[in-house]
């Protein structure tokens, strides 16, 4: 079996019911061929228990539960779907109120949600949707919010910022009637 | 004062994925307090029901019928399904077909309306409901769906909740304990009905296409409270799931490649090993035999590097694998390969079996009941429904199924039960036995016993299973149980959000699984669905029972007992 590269992690840890201030812990990790999350087991394996991190599905499939968002090198996405690449740095997912290193609660947004730049762009096409609101209540990441658009209450994608992008891409894969498109922002 | 703060609901359900979820929404319902909990997160990981694939099966539509539906579920089991469970609930999947979908999950549907329907390998007619966009992971569908449900009810939600043990005495159950992820506090809730939901056993395995959750707890859990499995030979595997590179390991995409480009299994020596073990139907043999064959290549020590096959289609024409990229370049796996280096045009990636499904579990009734006052098991964690080996997509219609059941009953009993009184000095021993990996100063690591199990359950819980093997498979497991186990201890010792304890106590777990599959496995000296023997080859019609097993002392007592044929007989040559 060939030696794998290794590369340089940089990982955010902090359990708040010990320590007064977050730091960063780096790991040496493969990364040809994996997963963000693949390079986060890899710490837990073989580096240090201690780290915690959500999995859910593990990204086996096409599907996304939706468990795992983090950021990478500043920029919100799925860890089971985003590739590790060199001199990565990962932090929890800037909205929701972390409960300890990566892992946060998905139901409580934060008092002060940090505001990563916005690198996606969703699109919808009101002549295509019909306001069904799968949208809304697919997107882990609470993208989008209910407002009136022409006289009607429409799902809107008020924080951008937060979306997983491409790495999710739920809100557009389960819209059934194809009207959202999320690219990246050229 | 009550050195233990007791949690009180009237039904108390552990597990929140399709069944345990319809189940708390039938005992809400039904007018009963209804506290679900789970493993993970809301709707997202502690479950495998969000990584389905496919579709959900119901007979809607003449000359379709229920019947039929029920006659090819007892076929692909063999025979050894509990036949008045599989009738039972198999009668309500319309129904939650058509729950399912005013709840939101998008089911496609034909011009004039009918639900549209695929046919799925075993089934006499096409039954398989399919979702409108992603047909092949519907998972965030269902999600949406039933959470939305849930919210919208008085239902207690308890998140990131590990549950140890049923708080069982006496053959009545009272409740569960657990650790609460997030605080590391150990909690007790009392219920006038507890219902187990927590899935199958598949992750004990090292190759799953199962998240993390699959690790037989409800059945472990179950076996420590005096209660009845059976049937844990049944182990479902899929044949060809992805190995390496590692961002894709677990997923089922590759087998579906294979089926539309024709690709070709190739072992280490790149031979097309497949036209020796089947001449005729080479790389698309069954699912079992494809199974067998790549497992077969690694026994032997022509795997491939990561312990599988390659799966290849160097041999297809250029533009026939540029326009399924093309097609498919949205695909998670499709990604994944091209971001990895992997060119289909040269390059192959690997492949193995992945086990998929867990037919064993506990025994119930075709009220949900299992042989424990109090204790209700819903979905896959039970025993009977599917027998020798599942018919595909049946799986989220019978979980579905049995919640609607199992909820119901569950409430109607709780109304008429009181609260039970817990024994304070019950809940101190459970308490020990959730804190001993935190506690304990001693140097076996879970992951060390879970190396030593998954490689038992990889070399002798899954295909071509021998007299010599089980045995020896017996022997190690109980000496993991006897004198590893003991020693079992997290080297994290923190309280927040420790996955090494929950890894420890998840091992535990396996451990009583892996001894049941073994031990099954053994008795039963025949071939039948997803147990093959090699010693054994054939099915034979002496084995037209259920081997059961319970907890005696500290011993696992295995039995036997017949399949009651009471709506089908198989037939001479069956």
């Amino acid at each position: 079996m060939q030696e794998q590269e290794l590369t340089t992690i940089r990982i955010f840890r902090f359990d708040p019911s010990v320590d007064r201030e977050p730091r960063y812990e780096t790991y040496r990790v493969p990364y040809v061929g994996y997963t963000v999350l693949g390079s986060l087991e890899y710490v837990y394996k073989y580096h240090d228990s201690s780290l915690a991190y959500r999995t859910g599905c593990l990204g086996k499939g096409s599907g996304r539960c939706g468990a795992c968002p983090v950021t990478v090198n500043g920029i919100p996405a799925l860890s089971c779907q985003r590739m590790a690449e060199p001199n990565m740095t990962v932090d929890p997912h800037p909205k929701f109120e972390i409960i300890k290193d990566l892992v946060v609660d998905l139901e409580s947004p934060r008092q002060e949600p940090l505001k990563p730049p916005v690198t996606i762009k969703i699109t919808i096409d009101r002549s295509k949707c019909v306001g069904c609101r799968d949208c809304f209540y697919i997107c882990q990441a609470r993208v989008y919010e209910l407002q009136k658009v022409d006289g009607k209450t429409l799902p809107v994608p008020a924080d951008v910022a937060s979306c997983c992008g491409l790495t999710c891409k739920m809100c557009s894969t389960h819209c059934s009637h194809d009207a959202i498109k999320v690219q990246l922002l050229e | 004062m009550k050195k233990y703060k007791q949690e009180e609901t009237d039904v108390l359900i552990i597990g929140a994925a399709i069944a345990g979820i319809r189940a708390a929404i039938e005992a809400h319902d039904q007018g009963a307090r209804v506290t679900i909990l789970n493993k993970g997160s809301f709707g997202r990981d502690g479950a495998s029901t969000w990584m389905a694939a496919y579709g959900y099966s119901a007979a809607m539509y003449p000359p379709d019928s229920l019947d039929t539906h029920i006659q090819d579920t007892i076929r692909a089991g063999k025979f050894l399904n509990n036949q008045d469970l599989v009738a039972t609930f198999l009668a309500y999947t319309p129904q939650g077909a058509k729950e399912m979908t005013k709840w939101g999950t998008r089911f496609e549907k034909e011009t004039d309306g009918r639900f549209k329907q695929i046919i799925i390998p075993g089934h006499s007619y096409p039954r398989s409901l399919i979702t409108r966009m992603s047909a092949l992971y519907p998972g965030p569908q269902y999600s949406r769906a039933l959470t939305t449900q849930v919210r919208r009810r008085e239902i207690a939600v308890v998140k990131d909740l590990f549950v140890t043990d049923l708080i069982s005495r006496d053959g009545h159950v009272s409740g569960a304990v657990g650790i609460d992820y997030a605080t590391g506090e150990f909690r007790v809730f009392k219920a006038k009905t507890t219902m187990v939901a927590t899935g199958g056993f598949s992750s004990c395995y090292r190759l799953s296409t199962n998240g993390t959750s699959a690790t037989g707890d409800g059945q472990a859990m179950i076996l420590r409270a005096g209660g009845k499995l059976m049937d844990m030979e049944f182990q479902q595997f899929m044949p060809a799931a992805g190995v390496w590179p590692p961002s894709i390991q677990g997923s089922l995409t590759p087998y579906a490649m294979l089926v539309s480009l024709y690709g070709h299994y190739l072992n280490d020596q790149g031979e097309r090993f497949m036209e020796r073990y089947y001449p005729r139907a080479k790389d698309w043999a069954t699912r079992q035999e494809t199974a067998r064959a790549i497992a077969n290549e690694v026994r032997v020590g022509m795997g491939s590097p990561h312990g599988g096959a390659f799966l290849s289609f160097k041999h297809q024409p250029r533009n026939l694998i540029n326009r399924y990229l093309d097609v498919n370049e949205d695909d998670s796996v499709v990604r994944k390969l091209r971001a990895s280096g992997i060119d289909l045009h040269q390059d192959a990636f690997e492949v193995a079996p992945h086990a998929h499904y867990s037919q064993g579990g506990c025994v119930i009734n075709r009220k949900c009941e299992t042989s424990l006052d109090g204790l209700y098991a819903i979905g896959e964690v039970v025993a009977g429904v599917d027998g020798a080996d599942r018919l595909g997509t049946n799986a989220m219609a019978f979980c579905f199924s049995m919640g609607i059941v199992g909820g119901k009953e569950a409430a109607l009993k709780a109304k008429s039960s009181d609260f039970p009184v817990i024994d304070e000095e019950q809940l101190d021993a459970l308490k020990q036995e959730a804190f001993a990996p935190l506690d304990r100063r001693t140097d076996v690591r879970p992951m060390e016993i879970k190396n030593k199990v998954c490689q038992l359950l990889e070399t002798h819980g899954s295909f071509s299973r021998n007299q010599e093997g089980l045995d020896q498979a017996i022997r190690e497991i109980t000496d993991i149980r006897e004198n590893q186990l003991p020693s079992l201890s997290a080297a994290n010792k923190a309280g927040t959000y420790n996955m090494e304890w929950v890894e420890a106590l998840e091992v535990r777990n396996s451990i009583d699984i892996a001894e049941m599959i073994f031990r099954s496995a053994e008795m039963r000296k025949e071939s039948r669905g997803a147990h093959e023997r090699v010693d054994f080859p054939e099915e034979d019609p002496n084995w037209l029972k259920n081997i059961t097993v319970c907890k005696n002392r500290d011993q696992l007592e295995m039995n036997t007992t017949p399949v009651i044929f009471s709506y089908m007989s198989p037939q001479k040559g069956e």
